[in-house]
């Protein structure tokens, strides 16, 4: 294990997380939505197409020289940008169709959509269809002694992001708004009745996620360089649904679930990260899915089972 | 013409299917309000049951092909059906508020693990259905077993004691509990029937198509998740219509659009059904009304 | 989960992480060449990596079993057809497992992915089937520790438009092609500019997607069109299927498809609904060349089943790279590299294989009759 693979792990798990701390918060609002991987694609398609137009000689050349990187920091900036304005728009375009739209449909309708996202693009030749779309290097390059700045720049680059929506998320929770997440936790019809104007906090936070989504599309397409659409497809986008129903619906439970089942997972994949002996290790990776499956499985009816004990003792001590 | 005519018959075998898968679906959901991911993998199970069935019975049967695959349905359905119950026995049940995020969890780390350990000993890639001398075309046998396990199912809703107790528990849980009815049993019959249908999908799949893997059930299951929410869940009707409609839907777009466009035939398909489902938000033949959140 | 559990596990996992970092990679011994194996076992691409994975394995067994020099630790893992996870595993492989070389991928995505890394990081891969041009050079780069043992998308589409046209002597086609394989698309429009330039012409070109298990309406289209040849550049999974589902509406076109195709499964999922049909392959395990009768022999007593060709060119991958280890000086990257590079007529399986200068192999290619039952050795085409 190297410092520039942690880092390269930190990065990808920093966009997960990304994922993951806005799914969790659009979930807060009660709206179940399935289809985040699909706000995560469009961001990365938007900026594709930011990068085509700004930068047309495309793949093959490394940045030299501070003026062209401070250039290509130019451009990944506009991408992320313009995938994050994408994103927003449209899930407020969205968010207003759906209004009418109550939990399950709306769930079902946000996953229709991702993959009306993924379909499409994947047929729009000028975002690389079917065979993808490969970045130039922008800012930095993954080639010989520059490799472990690119693994640092983005690495600290998305924890500092995350660390920032953590931030904002905790500051909401300490706000008058967290009183109405809580709220709408607790009894959604009496908080609409004692005025709090719901379906426009749904909306809103709806928007700001999805747009956050989009950005972090942005940020995958620049630190991967290479998208195609198998990226953004409902196998790809269960481990964040998956952390964020782990969690449960707090800010920190999810972003440590996450962080936990990646752990687990890629270290599984292996042999935790060197530390395995060699035949361990392959029967590991061999059998990772089914090990994740069966923890979940085995985690959430262990501490419901638990849950249910603790209840009957209770019920046991006090009495008839 | 018959251009026409043979594409609705695949649009018609196609919904069919899917009307069915989402017919299991939606029992489930109606009655419990749980979205059982896993349902996807009981369909998969049941394809590979029907296809070691069809393997192993054939020497022995000498009848008829039709009682091959009648037989072959009924063992994949059993099947599959079983696993539906240990998996809410194991799984679900513990869980007794079936509501929230532990059950999509559970629900999600069942089909994983299913999944997965089938991979493990079956490995993943795709077989083919053993062939079978039907003396009708296969789409037209799916259709009629569909149509067929439709009427059974709808029979046995509507028209058993039975089905009775399972729509007052589906309609008002805790007033059921009140006048007597056990929800427990009342909930395995209802996996086992949902089960025991996705597995005759299953079947039906393999015999129509020709090939099943390990991973089949991930589309289908998906689509049909669709279908359940659109036709108004545990609404039967309504899920058949809407499950057909999808099919014929994605069968003629796919037949008539020029080459250009065609490309997009998924895209606007699943638009069309996002319309619908905005337009319609309560499903196809639902009526709106209020519903406590 | 309560607190403090929580914060037992995150700082073990902190600690354990942090423990096995080493600044570089160590010095290892320099005696024992670690392959690393980078091949689909799962996902819609299962059937190409894993057999290409058991071709690998034998190669290693026959080969330590002859006697090497030097020992081979082959460590294999799953890329689940997805070139994020390519990604992330081949550098695992690299900077946890140290290897010194990559074996696979078997798909041109993964291949593309991990491609770059392996340049960047100045690890050689021998990929077994990524067939797309760009895995190895493109307009903007060229990859120079990347090779392949399989022929790729251009001369693929060459050669069977050729084939069509001038063997055959086929005038009109229909393609039919996955929109979802880059693959697909390359194969597809490299035998389009051939075959048009031959004089052919393309009277339609119809599309599906590797989920697609029903082929109903494409079949029907398709079937509509009075063309000779219907080529169908796709995958095993998809096209047997197809075949089978089009009972005898395609029976007056002649089928020609690519290399994805010949696997015994192909076979088994075409329900025996083949009239006329040709595939190109790597090899034919009906070939009366004795290299090749061996490698089935052994193979079928290993695994107890015929090999597909991608399980053969497994094997010609893992001979390839000790073919290489062993001329070469050291286990260095760039040494390793070198060697490579000017592999020369190496006995393979699949051919007498040299790679050209942007280190695509150089060698035979065949093309099969494909019956019911069985594949048959049709002809040969020289590169």
């Amino acid at each position: 294990m190297t410092i520039g693979l942690l880092l390269y792990y930190v990065s990808l798990l920093g966009i997960t997380l990304l994922l993951v701390q806005s799914l969790n918060l659009i979930w807060r609002v009660r709206l179940f939505s399935l289809g985040h991987h699909g706000f995560f694609g469009l961001g990365a398609y938007v900026a594709v197409m930011v990068t085509k137009i700004l930068v047309p000689k495309g793949a093959g050349q490394l940045p030299v020289g501070l003026g062209q990187r401070l250039e290509g920091l130019g451009v990944v900036a506009a991408s992320v940008l313009a995938g994050f304005g994408t994103a927003f728009s449209v899930a407020w375009v969205m968010g207003r169709f759906f209004r009418r739209v109550r939990g399950d449909y709306f769930a079902v309708a946000t996953l229709i959509f991702a993959e009306i996202i993924r379909g499409s693009f994947s047929n729009i030749s000028y975002v690389g269809g079917g065979l993808g779309f490969e970045a130039p290097y922008l800012v930095l390059s993954r080639v010989g002694e520059e490799r472990i700045l690119y693994e640092a720049f983005y690495s600290t680059a998305l924890l500092m992001v995350n660390i920032l929506v953590f931030a904002i998320v905790r500051r909401i929770d300490g706000s008058v708004y967290g009183l109405y997440l809580s709220g709408l936790k607790e009894d959604c019809i009496a908080l609409e009745h004692s005025g709090v104007d719901v379906v426009s906090l749904q909306s809103m936070l709806f928007s700001w996620c999805c747009g956050l989504a989009g950005a972090a599309g942005a940020m995958f397409l620049h630190f991967t360089t290479l998208v195609v659409p198998g990226d953004f497809s409902f196998v790809n986008g269960l481990p964040v649904i998956l952390a964020v129903a782990m969690g449960g619906l707090h800010s920190s439970g999810c972003v440590m679930a996450a962080a936990f089942i990646y752990i687990v997972y890629e270290g599984l994949k292996n042999g935790f990260f060197g530390l395995l002996e060699w035949e361990y290790a392959a029967m590991a990776s061999d059998w990772k899915d089914a090990i994740l499956g069966l923890i979940l499985v085995v985690s959430v009816v262990s501490l419901a089972l638990r849950g249910r004990r603790r209840q009957v003792v209770r019920r046991h001590e006090e009495g008839p | 013409m018959r251009y026409l005519a043979d594409q609705v018959l695949n649009g018609l075998s196609l919904g069919c299917v899917y009307a069915l898968l989402a017919i299991g679906f939606a029992m489930v959901f109606g009655v419990l309000k749980l979205l059982n991911f896993a349902h996807s993998e009981i369909f998969a199970t049941g394809a590979f049951i029907g296809y070691f069935a069809l393997r192993w019975l054939t020497p022995d049967f000498a009848g008829s092909p039709l009682l091959l695959l009648l037989a072959a349905i009924m063992i994949a359905g059993s099947g599959a059906g079983v696993l539906a119950m240990i998996i809410e026995k194991v799984a679900y049940r513990p869980l007794r508020d079936y509501r929230g995020e532990g059950v999509l969890l559970t629900a999600i780390g069942v089909s994983i693990a299913i999944q997965n350990i089938g991979i493990q000993f079956f490995s993943a890639h795709a077989r083919g259905y053993p062939p079978l001398e039907l003396p009708f075309p296969p789409k037209a046998v799916a259709v009629v077993i569909l149509v067929l396990s439709f009427l059974l199912l709808y029979g046995l809703i509507h028209w058993t004691s039975l089905g009775l107790e399972v729509r007052a528990i589906a309609e008002d849980l805790s007033t059921s509990r009140l006048l007597g009815i056990s929800p427990p049993r009342l909930v395995t019959l209802t996996f086992f029937v949902g089960g025991f249908f996705a597995g005759v999908a299953g079947v039906v799949w393999g015999i129509v198509y020709g090939v099943i893997h390990l991973q089949m059930g991930f589309y289908p299951g998906l689509k049909s998740f669709i279908i359940a929410v659109i036709g108004s869940i545990g609404d039967l009707p309504g899920t058949f219509v809407a499950g057909i409609g999808l099919g014929l839907l994605e069968c003629l777009l796919a037949a008539y659009l020029p080459p250009p466009i065609s490309a997009y035939r998924d895209p606007l398909t699943l638009s069309l059904l996002l319309a619908l489902l905005v337009w319609k938000p309560h499903g196809i033949l639902g009526s709106s009304e209020p519903e406590k959140v | 989960m309560n607190k403090r559990v929580r914060t037992i596990i995150a700082s073990f996992l902190f600690v354990t992480t942090l423990a096995s970092c080493r600044a570089e990679r160590d010095s290892r011994s320099n005696s024992t060449l670690v392959v690393g194996g980078v091949l689909s076992q799962t996902g819609p691409a299962a059937a190409y990596g894993s057999d290409a994975d058991k071709g690998a394995r034998l190669a290693l067994e026959r080969l330590s079993r002859d006697g090497l020099p030097f020992s081979i630790q082959y460590v294999s893992r799953d890329d689940r057809s997805d070139k994020t996870e390519a990604a992330k595993v081949g550098q695992s492989l690299i900077e946890i497992d140290h290897a010194d070389i990559i074996l696979g991928p078997a798909i041109s995505p993964s291949a593309l992915s991990l491609g770059k890394i392996a340049e960047e990081r100045q690890v050689p891969l021998v990929g077994t089937s990524p067939t797309q041009d760009e895995v190895t050079k493109s307009e903007a780069y060229d990859r120079r520790y990347v090779f392949r043992v399989c022929f790729n998308d251009s001369f693929q589409g060459e050669v069977l438009a050729r084939f069509a046209a001038e063997r055959l002597g086929k005038k009109t086609a229909v393609i039919v092609y996955d929109k979802t394989l880059s693959y697909s698309i390359g194969l597809a429009r490299t035998f389009r500019e051939e075959f048009e330039r031959l004089g052919g012409v393309i009277q339609h070109e119809e599309n599906y997607s590797v989920q697609d298990t029903d082929y109903s309406v494409l079949i029907d289209k398709v079937a509509n069109f009075k063309a000779d040849v219907l080529f169908i550049p796709g995958w095993d999974e998809n096209v047997g299927p197809m075949i089978k589902q089009a009972g005898d509406r395609w029976d007056r076109f002649t089928l020609l498809g690519g290399d994805a195709w010949p696997t015994p499964r192909f076979l088994e999922l075409a329900g025996g609904n083949i009239s006329d049909a040709y595939a190109l392959s790597h090899f034919v395990p009906e070939d009366p060349d004795p290299r090749v009768q061996d490698f089935v022999g052994s193979y079928k007593k290993k695994y107890g089943e015929i090999p597909s060709p991608f399980a053969a060119l497994g094997y010609d991958a893992m001979l390839v790279i000790v073919d290489a280890a062993k001329r070469s000086g050291s286990f260095d990257g760039p040494a390793l590299r070198d060697a490579l590079a000017v592999t020369n007529n190496l006995g393979v399986v699949t051919g007498n294989l040299s790679f050209d200068d942007s280190r695509n192999p150089r060698k035979e290619a065949v093309i099969l009759r494909i019956h019911p039952d069985r594949f048959d050795f049709f002809e040969r085409v020289e590169p």
